[in-house]
């Protein structure tokens, strides 16, 4: 090869010389981002599709058999002195407007009641059912029961819908409020939008027994809109099942609120 | 550095980082943006929505 051939390969492009130029680094550059955040959105999709539903499954699966094994019987106490257990979660900023989001014994009753003993966080205080009287088809809301855990907390709702501590247990006068997840973990309340008034939510609280509350109303609120939670939410005095989920689908901002009535 | 000591730390950085998305990143994801069942406003969009 001549010297006047080899000064001439030197020459050209920074492309032709094997060193790639500014524009074409950071088309390459931009491209592998791309690639990168194709990647985490996959992954995201399965997360959210497989992976949480996946866990809430096995757990909804684990609370059933807990729950069907310790029906009819006392609830668990703790033994004297020792303390209870504690969820990490518990320590989390209280949300639904002011309700603590632990499960700790409640204070004594005023009337001097027995006060009831304390439900560990994510255990299940009861399961539910939708019914649609007189209809046959497909499952309403949710195939098959789904078991309400104690608490509202992050960790807790990964196991399925949670009650919110404040308020009351099933059957009780009062408001049990209880809220799941619309997508994700399993998205119990996927379907709570079929809800319609005369509609029916069976409730087998731990002592086996099974409340009948039949829809009486459906609204969108906000977040903030915590009056929902109340004792008396519709203020018909008569006590009532509140089922709070996310609206739209996909979507933080805003609830959807389920009331339903006691009847049996 | 030698390629089988690369791709092994490469694996392992790798599953670093999706063991820290599945469990950090995509659970806040989650709860701020795309679902929170919970009456009372929380962190982000949500709460952002809740004033507008």
């Amino acid at each position: 090869m001549s010297a006047d051939t080899q000064i001439r390969r030197r020459g050209g492009s920074p492309a032709a010389r094997g060193h790639p130029g500014p524009l074409l680094r950071l088309a390459r550059g931009l491209g592998w981002t791309c690639i990168a955040a194709g990647i985490v959105v996959l992954l995201y999709l399965v997360y959210s599709l497989f992976f949480t539903g996946y866990q809430t499954e096995a757990a909804q699966r684990e609370l059933l058999r807990e729950f069907t094994a310790g029906i009819g019987q006392a609830p668990a106490q703790d033994p004297a002195g020792a303390e209870p257990s504690v969820d990490p979660e518990a320590t989390e900023p209280p949300v639904g407007g002011g309700a603590p989001a632990d499960a700790s014994p409640r204070a004594a009753e005023p009337d001097g009641a027995t006060p009831q003993p304390a439900i560990e966080l994510g255990s299940a205080v009861a399961a539910i059912e939708f019914v649609r009287p007189g209809a046959t088809g497909p499952p309403l809301v949710h195939d098959g029961p789904l078991l309400v855990v104690e608490g509202v907390t992050r960790q807790a709702l990964t196991r399925g819908p949670g009650h919110y501590p404040d308020t009351e247990q099933p059957g009780q006068p009062g408001n049990f409020a209880v809220a799941g997840h619309r997508t994700t973990y399993g998205a119990p309340f996927f379907h709570l939008d079929q809800l319609t008034s005369g509609d029916e939510v069976h409730v087998t609280d731990r002592s086996g027994a099974v409340h009948v509350y039949r829809v009486a109303e459906q609204r969108i609120v906000t977040p903030a809109d915590v009056e929902v939670l109340g004792d008396d939410p519709r203020g018909t005095g008569v006590p009532t099942l509140t089922l709070t989920t996310c609206h739209p689908r996909f979507s933080a901002a805003q609830r959807m609120v389920v009331f339903a009535e006691l009847v049996a | 550095m030698r390629t089988p000591v690369k791709v092994v730390l490469l694996t392992f950085a790798a599953l670093a980082v999706v063991y820290l998305l599945f469990t950090v990143v995509f659970p806040w994801v989650d709860r701020t943006f795309v679902t929170d069942p919970v009456m009372g406003a929380r962190a982000g969009w949500s709460a952002f929505a809740s004033q507008r």
